[in-house]
């Protein structure tokens, strides 16, 4: 992988090329690893990025998105895009940015040492801090759309959310890539702080098309939080989601969900770690993989319940369904459990849809694939059902089936 | 005059190897009730989903003639369109997937078929309402996943409720009776005699007499080893019931 | 019986494993050490032809490329392979006269197993009295299967005797280049079983080592061939429930398992090897490489209860190669005190409408660590294949831990996968209620966890089932946190 005219923060040097082996990343990964043992990067090893902060994208709505009404935040190519933005001043609120030259005052370490972590952090861009003040209630969704519409463009950026005591949040998360532009690359780090007894739904949608997407994310659970996170995988070269759920309060709530679809040798991968580092809380995970077309699907659910972390309730599954002879499916849920006193599980299936079923449906008169539609909605309902938007619900079951 | 609506000719058919019917032959009117009865094993409900078109058995030959039609290679999808409905013995729960959702999409694709528009949501809810009140089908049931957590009786009803908004020409209760107490049995029953019309007819396949005191057939044949070995009027099934099946199986009909 | 529960509880503390017969062994020992001239040298002890000679070198310069895997969920010092000695041939033991002379605490132990006063002698070296002379019982049972053509002898005979079986199937499912372990185990292996059973041929009895256990010893690396022919049928029996010490810290054994067209191998094991003592203090290292490999309709069923050794790395694997062959793993898997345990298995499905199922229980006490690691494979041309996994954990205290590694690898739509999987403590209410019925706390949790491995239990042959029911129960004695 090289990247070229580049905006590198320790080293300040622009418009000369790098080969990123020669800088002290970490090894670029590669199989032999264990966490990316189902998911191969030749892809985007072969391509030469650029960091070049264009703008290119005049409307929104060219993105296939559904129009958004109030607090926008637009990220193009890595860097903010005010045009396209709404910021408007929401009470309780604390919105800030760091880029340009300032991008070398990060506080931020990288908690996760990994080769992606490491680059996010090299040549990182923009990077949007959001605060939620204590006793805030935010009743719309907060949206956050990071767009990739440049040929080759790496994209390296991190949103941070901070929300305070008492406090309540929702946030709806684009990772989108323009129909016409390819081999751009948005790696993203998402890094969340929930204290005392705050609230916080991130909807997640990535849709990609010929771009790839990586997005690493740390979340910090004080006592009595509750954090949903709900990933919508519809399309993308290589999708790579890593989500690491920290929790360090007792009677939190902790749920992941996913569903991810991807076709035509697309690849998606989906790895969480949930930290339970503490007693009395509930972890609940439920992913759904739709696979057709030679696409590939990976789900890697760890569950990790350290000694002292008593009474802890945690439940994992992963379904997927294979659709054709070329999809395939990787599927691995882990739990490694310290604490005796405990209630988990897992479950994980594949298959294929039920044929009775299906011969009951085309009974009625339903063609095989109206069929196959309405049963990979029935199989992917209780993961959209998350979500209390019907028309945020429509758009995503379009997207996805 | 009654017009002819199905006919079935020395249909042969068998599941991995096995054969299960053996050269059954019946002819259905329209505005006819047929109950077709026979002892377990007899091929009762291989029939039902060889009507359907379950590709699961395989038909080695004879013909199956609906409407004038030749249906035996026809996909089931295409078989519903044209008016065949099976009330199944044991309705398949589909999680995630709203009954509403289910019938609808049901309608539209059949009248996709027929180049019709479909059915605009008002329309579509007041047929619901409609219909659902025919079987005394509770409302919630109508927005819950198709058959899911449903009760044996919920189901069959249900089964019911879809026929009526189907409105099919030919319609199959396969086994509808078993697991139904005398109230549910009832109301099933009755449902079904406010559907007849003199345009179309009805299959009834049970074990007992029972159902037949309140769907009252015009013919009643007996099924036995994949042939029926003998057709009467309703006071066959009655016979039956006193006397078991073995009486007919000596038979030199065998 | 003159023997409290706390006696035994305190017993298996400590667990000292102290027993008189094994210092009495005499051996003719090699240099320790491992380089070709140390497989020159075992070779030709055995007498070997030339062919396994080579094939052991080859074996030997795979190894030296290899490194030592870490990625099991297991800690331990890594062992020293050039501090040990890789060959000691058997002497005869001292045969003791009497029970009199063997530890007593031994004897108890196996009194509590249900081990008859004969197996007692035999199992601590004793002679053997004139009324029931096993070696006749022996002599007798290999004639029976002589008649039938079933082979049953050690690897070593085998080699001699039977050169072209060993041959052919030697190292055709578990390659001398498949892992560290096995590729040091085709170097060095000093003896093991071989097991062929002829077309056709449905073995009377259960086939156990046990009826070997004075013929051949069991070496550090042992290494086991079994083949049934086609439509034969045989059940094995490795290992046994009575405590077994060995002054050997690393075990890495091979077991390849051949069940051509229409056959059927069922192979049962317990291993009980020692586990160190309560303190986690020395123990047996069991790195083994177990796999069968599955014919036309065939169908291989592994079944394993481990409640020994100080680190256990254990997959016994099937290889569904024929159309319609059956792969099956039932495991019980209990640690106390420092054990560790990661064993699983790997079902690879190849052939069309392949079968598999996995029911794996893990038992964790003390401070120990048990892992389930699993790979279900369906491959691409495994057209309407299915598996089915469970894979409950127990846990009886809060320092041990209970984890689950399963991998599940789809290529073919057709399939069905179905994993579940389960961890927590042992139920109180059940314990409650076993207590008020006047059930003491020590059997309720025998009684709780043998219904839990029930599953698994069941698919031991009937003697080995009591007997194994017996060893969980002295495995746990006392760990209830």
């Amino acid at each position: 992988m090289i990247i070229k005219d580049l905006n590198h923060n320790s080293l300040h040097k622009e418009n000369s090329k790098f080969d990123l082996e020669a800088l002290n990343l970490g090894s670029f990964p590669n199989r032999k690893e264990e966490r990316w043992k189902y998911t191969p990067l030749r892809a985007l090893k072969k391509i030469n990025f650029h960091n070049q902060l264009n703008f290119k994208i005049e409307h929104l709505s060219s993105l296939g998105i559904p129009k958004i009404e109030g607090f926008l935040i637009v990220l193009e190519n890595g860097k903010f895009n005010s045009l396209l933005s709404n910021t408007i001043d929401l009470k309780g609120t604390e919105l800030s940015f760091l880029n340009g030259t300032n991008i070398a005052n990060n506080s931020d370490e990288p908690n996760h040492k990994d080769y992606f972590t490491n680059l996010n952090f090299s040549f990182l861009t923009e990077k949007v801090v959001l605060k939620i003040k204590p006793d805030v209630n935010i009743n719309q969704p907060i949206n956050f759309v990071n767009i990739i519409s440049d040929d080759n463009c790496i994209s390296n950026t991190q949103f941070n959310i901070d929300v305070f005591e008492n406090s309540k949040l929702h946030i709806r998360q684009y990772f989108l890539g323009s129909s016409n532009s390819k081999n751009g690359f948005i790696n993203h780090r998402n890094a969340v702080s929930l204290k005392s007894q705050s609230s916080l739904t991130i909807d997640k949608f990535q849709d990609l098309n010929q771009n790839f997407n990586f997005c690493n994310e740390f979340i910090d659970q004080e006592q009595e939080s509750k954090f949903i996170m709900n990933t919508f995988s519809a399309s993308g070269v290589i999708l790579r989601n890593d989500v690491f759920n920290n929790v360090n309060g007792k009677n939190c709530h902790s749920e992941l969900n996913g569903v991810f679809a991807p076709i035509e040798k697309q690849h998606f991968d989906n790895h969480t770690t949930i930290n339970h580092f503490v007693a009395d809380c509930k972890s609940f995970e439920n992913y759904k993989g739709v696979i057709k077309e030679s696409g590939v699907g990976v789900f890697n659910g760890k569950v990790i319940v350290h000694q002292d972390a008593q009474k802890i309730e945690a439940f994992q599954k992963n379904n997927n369904i294979l659709l054709d002879d070329e999809s395939k499916i990787y599927s691995k849920p882990e739990l490694e459990i310290y604490a005796d006193d405990v209630r988990c599980s897992h479950g994980s299936t594949t298959g294929r849809f039920d044929e009775e079923a299906l011969f009951y449906l085309r009974s009625r008169g339903i063609s095989v694939k109206k069929s196959l539609e309405l049963m990979t909605l029935g199989f992917i309902n209780e993961v959209i059902e998350k979500s209390t938007d019907s028309e945020y619900k429509e758009f995503i079951l379009n997207k996805i089936t | 005059m009654s017009e002819l609506l199905i006919e079935i000719k020395d249909l042969e058919c068998r599941i991995d190897n096995q054969k299960i019917l053996k050269g059954l032959n019946l002819k259905i009117n329209k505005g006819e009730v047929h109950a077709i009865m026979g002892p377990n094993g007899s091929g009762k409900s291989t029939l039902s989903s060889v009507l359907a078109g379950n590709d699961n058995y395989e038909v080695t030959s004879g013909s199956i003639n609906f409407l004038g039609e030749e249906i035996s290679e026809m996909s089931p999808e295409e078989r519903s369109w044209k008016g065949m409905f099976l009330a199944f013995q044991y309705p398949v729960e589909i999680p995630g997937v709203s009954n509403i959702n289910f019938l609808r999409t049901a309608l539209n694709e059949r009248n996709k078929y027929y180049g019709v528009d479909s059915i605009p949501a008002k329309d579509f809810l007041k047929m619901v309402a409609e219909k659902s009140e025919l079987v005394g089908l509770n409302n919630k049931l109508k927005n819950r996943s198709v058959n899911e957590g449903f009760s044996g009786g919920e189901k069959k009803r249900n089964e019911i409720f879809q026929m009526a908004m189907l409105d099919p020409k030919l319609s199959i209760l396969d086994e509808t009776d078993s697991g139904l107490d005398i109230d549910a049995l009832k109301i099933v029953a009755n449902g079904v005699n406010k559907l007849k019309s003199s345009e179309n007819a009805t299959v009834v396949i049970t074990h007992y007499q029972r159902l037949l005191d309140y769907i009252v057939p015009d013919f009643v044949h007996v099924l036995h080893e994949g042939k029926i070995i003998k057709s009467g009027d309703k006071s066959l099934a009655l016979e039956l019931e006193k006397k078991g099946y073995d009486w007919l199986k000596t038979d030199e009909n065998i | 019986m003159s023997y409290t529960e706390k006696e035994l509880k305190e017993e298996l503390d400590n667990k000292s494993y102290e027993f008189g017969f094994v210092t009495d062994i005499e051996s003719e020992k090699a240099p320790n050490g491992l380089n070709e001239d140390i497989i020159k040298l075992i070779s030709s002890k055995k007498n070997e032809p030339q062919w396994l000679l080579a094939y052991r070198l080859e074996a030997f310069r795979v190894w030296q490329k290899m490194s030592e895997p870490n990625w099991a969920h297991v800690k331990y010092t890594k062992p020293d392979f050039q501090n040990i000695s890789y060959y000691a041939a058997p002497k005869k033991k001292k045969e003791l006269q009497s029970l009199d002379e063997v530890d007593p605490e031994l004897l108890r132990t196996m009194e509590k197993l249900g081990i008859s006063i004969e197996e007692q002698k035999k199992l601590s070296g004793v002679a053997v009295d004139f009324v029931m002379d096993s070696v006749s019982v022996a002599t007798s049972f290999k004639e029976k299967l002589g008649e039938l053509g079933i082979i049953f002898c050690s690897f070593s005979e085998a080699v001699h005797n039977h050169p072209d079986l060993v041959k052919k199937y030697m190292g055709t499912v578990v390659p001398h280049t498949d892992n560290y372990y096995s590729a040091l185990n085709s170097a060095v292996f000093s003896d093991g079983s071989f097991c062929y059973i002829p077309k056709g041929v449905r073995c009377p009895m259960e086939l156990s080592t046990y009826f070997r256990i004075n013929e051949s010893g069991t070496g550090q690396f042992e290494r086991t061939l079994l083949i049934a022919d086609e439509s034969s049928y045989v059940s094995y029996l490795e290992g046994c429930t009575a405590p077994q010490r060995d002054e050997n810290q690393l075990h890495a054994a091979v077991v390849e398992l051949i069940a051509l067209d229409k056959a059927e191998i069922k192979y049962s094991t317990v291993q009980n090897w020692y586990p160190g003592d309560a303190k986690g203090k020395g123990g047996v290292y069991n790195f083994v490489t177990k796999r069968g490999i599955c014919g036309y309709r065939s169908k291989i069923s592994w079944t394993q209860v481990e409640t020994g050794s100080a680190v256990t790395w254990k997959y016994p694997s099937c290889i569904l190669k024929g159309d319609y062959s059956i792969g099956e793993f039932y495991s019980v898997a209990v640690t106390n005190n420092f054990q560790q345990a990661d064993t699983g298995t790997k079902m690879i499905h190849i052939g069309k409408n392949t079968k598999s199922t996995i029911i794996s229980k893990g038992i964790s006490a003390g401070k120990s660590q048990n892992s389930y690691r699993g790979l279900v494979k369906i491959g691409k041309g495994a057209k309407n294949s299915r598996n089915f996994s469970q894979c409950d954990s127990l846990l009886m205290t809060d320092q041990c831990g209970a984890h689950t590694f399963p991998y599940i690898e789809c290529e073919n739509p057709t399939a069905t996968v179905e994993h579940e999987a389960t961890t927590s403590k042992i139920g109180e209410e059940q314990l409650f209620y076993c207590m008020q019925r006047g059930i003491s706390e020590e059997k309720a949790i025998s009684l709780i966890v043998n219904g839990y491995a029930k599953e698994v239990l069941n698919k031991l042959p009937m003697e080995f089932a009591v007997e194994a029911q017996k060893l969980l129960e002295i495995s746990l004695e006392g760990s209830v946190g």
